[in-house]
């Protein structure tokens, strides 16, 4: 049985995911709350998945929610209602587990959940592209292979897809994407450190409060 | 520049039949002169050829090479011969005159060029005593050369700069009355599906939770996205524009699209905008006839200088062997994308969906 978490501050979402929780197999809904202060101040599991809005009405810092959550326990899916790409990458560099519109439906989420609860990474074509037009200060170095996987996954081909047009296994162009996320973890970790996080410098080069428009 | 090249090219035979004379009293010294001074213009040609226009430093070097042959060959000719045809360093001087008229800014620096070119010629003749009429004659020749040309030459840039302001000034002008037509279709956009959307559901009596209504709402949910995400990015560019108005037509049509982009160039040129653009549309209609699939995606990434849009879905797919299925794509997408010096790549398996991928390498390509 999956634990599952939710901070999103959209009442009508919230109330959306239980009505579907309630009927999902394999997974149950622990928590839920409008901003990470408030889920933390909960009695909660401490494990299991955490769904995180990109973009909460609070203002907080996407990247430091993501990693706030991982050191209490859990492994966290970063979902937004349209991707912003810039935010899309710092939240993959602070150790998310994938990246998800809100436009999928349900049954592509509740993969996607059960995907990081098995500890793996969710790639969607908005992180890969995230990641080709990540330009942040810090973002790490990606090979011409690594880009042309990106490209490629980002575009919307399969991986498949993707490996047959490079002339690879899909094995291997699975392994580049993994090459990608390492990389972003690396590059990260200076940046998102527990102890750092109080003071933290702003290496981002991002603004913090959410846009006008955002979720 | 290719008119201040034929001038020199029109001096060239009498310059070389010079070698053939022998009133020089030095026929060494004048062989010598010629030979570099052939040389010293094929390499101010080639510097120029690669350039595009003439470096201030050559041109004063050649003032500089045509102030001392008027001094050199001037005083190599015999008496009463200075303003015949042998001594030709007078045409050189015209040229480096015209030179220094055309190419050198201010007015100031190419008067002081052409007072230089007097000076010299002035000194030549005083010191193989010619008379002032011979003298004033041959002044007259260089100044006239190098004021016309400079005028004429300023006159026309002065021209072309109006003329690029008054077409930046329309092109600016269009583009905002595009701006405010694209508003506009959007408004009536809205008004005839999201709106219209929300009041059925606000009404009530309408199954907001049936299939058909879902997908009503998914469809213009991914408009409404796209318009905050086209209003939020920098100018999306004539590209960007179109790639919008293609996706809202086959919206039109039932399709669900995903759209991501990068920051497109700006200055694309018209055709290559309605190039990609329209061979993007033929790939859209495409995966509504074909692909048995109601979604797609449309990925514009800068490449260089050029741009690659791609078209991708995930339904049945082809077998690009069997032919008949993919020709038509092919055919109208890739003839498109070829007229505009593109190329389009059609990829495709049973199963594993269909990509089109229009690439456009850039001006300069």
């Amino acid at each position: 049985m999956i634990d599952l978490v939710v901070v999103d501050d959209d009442l009508m979402l919230r109330e959306g995911l239980r009505g579907w929780l309630a009927g999902a197999s394999g997974m149950r809904l622990a928590a839920m709350a409008g901003t990470v202060d408030d889920l933390l101040a909960q009695p909660a599991p401490g494990s299991g998945v955490a769904l995180l809005d990109l973009m909460l009405r609070d203002g907080s810092d996407p990247a430091t929610n993501v990693v706030r959550l991982a050191d209490a326990g859990y492994r966290v899916l970063v979902i937004s209602v349209w991707p912003d790409e810039r935010w899309a990458a710092a939240t993959f560099a602070a150790g998310a587990a994938g990246y998800l519109t809100k436009d999928h439906d349900l049954d592509a989420l509740g993969a996607a959940i059960r995907q990081v609860a098995a500890g793996e990474t969710v790639y969607t074509p908005e992180l890969a592209f995230a990641c080709l037009r990540d330009e942040r200060p810090n973002r790490p170095v990606l090979s011409p292979r690594e880009r042309a996987v990106l490209v490629g996954y980002a575009s919307g081909l399969t991986l498949g897809a993707t490996a047959r047009r490079l002339g690879i296994r899909p094995e291997t162009a699975k392994t580049y994407l993994d090459r990608v996320k390492a990389k972003y973890r690396e590059a990260g970790r200076p940046t998102y450190t527990k102890l750092d996080l109080a003071n933290r410098v702003r290496e981002d080069g991002l603004p913090v409060e959410s846009p006008e428009l955002g979720t | 520049m290719v008119l201040l090249g034929l001038q020199r090219l029109s001096y060239a035979p009498p310059v070389a039949l010079s070698l053939t004379s022998d009133d020089y009293r030095r026929g060494t010294l004048n062989t010598v002169l010629v030979v570099l001074t052939f040389g010293w213009n094929a390499v101010l040609f080639r510097q120029v050829w690669r350039r595009g226009w003439f470096a201030p430093a050559l041109v004063w070097l050649d003032v500089a090479w045509s102030a001392g042959l008027l001094l050199l060959v001037t005083t190599n000719v015999p008496r009463g011969l200075e303003h015949e045809p042998v001594n030709w360093s007078e045409r050189m001087s015209q040229a480096a005159a015209a030179l220094a008229g055309a190419a050198l800014a201010p007015v100031g620096l190419a008067a002081l060029a052409v007072a230089g070119l007097l000076a010299a010629h002035t000194a030549g003749t005083l010191a193989t005593g010619g008379t002032a009429a011979e003298l004033l004659s041959c002044l007259n020749g260089i100044l006239w050369f190098a004021v016309i040309v400079g005028f004429v030459l300023r006159y026309l840039r002065r021209q072309g700069r109006a003329l690029d302001e008054s077409t930046r000034l329309r092109v600016a002008a269009e583009s905002a009355r595009a701006k405010s037509v694209a508003r506009l279709a959007n408004y009536r956009a809205l008004h005839d599906t999201v709106l219209t959307t929300l009041v059925a559901i606000a009404r009530g009596g309408l199954d907001h939770r049936t299939d058909e209504v879902r997908r009503r709402c998914a469809r213009e949910a991914e408009y409404v996205r796209r318009l905050c995400r086209e209003d939020a990015e920098a100018e999306p560019g004539d590209l960007g524009d179109k790639l919008t108005e293609v996706i809202a037509g086959a919206e039109a049509l039932g399709l669900r699209i995903r759209y991501q982009r990068d920051a497109l160039p700006a200055d694309l040129p018209p055709e290559a905008v309605e190039g990609l653009g329209e061979a993007a549309r033929e790939a859209l209609n495409n995966v509504l006839r074909h692909s048995g699939t109601d979604q797609a995606r449309v990925t514009a990434l800068r490449t260089g200088a050029g741009v690659t849009v791609s078209v991708v879905d995930r339904g049945r797919g082809f077998d690009p062997a069997d032919g008949p299925t993919g020709f038509g794509l092919r055919f109208s997408v890739r003839h498109r994308m070829s007229e505009i010096g593109g190329v389009a790549v059609v990829d495709s398996r049973p199963g594993e969906g269909t990509s089109v991928e229009l690439t456009w390498p850039g001006a300069d390509a």
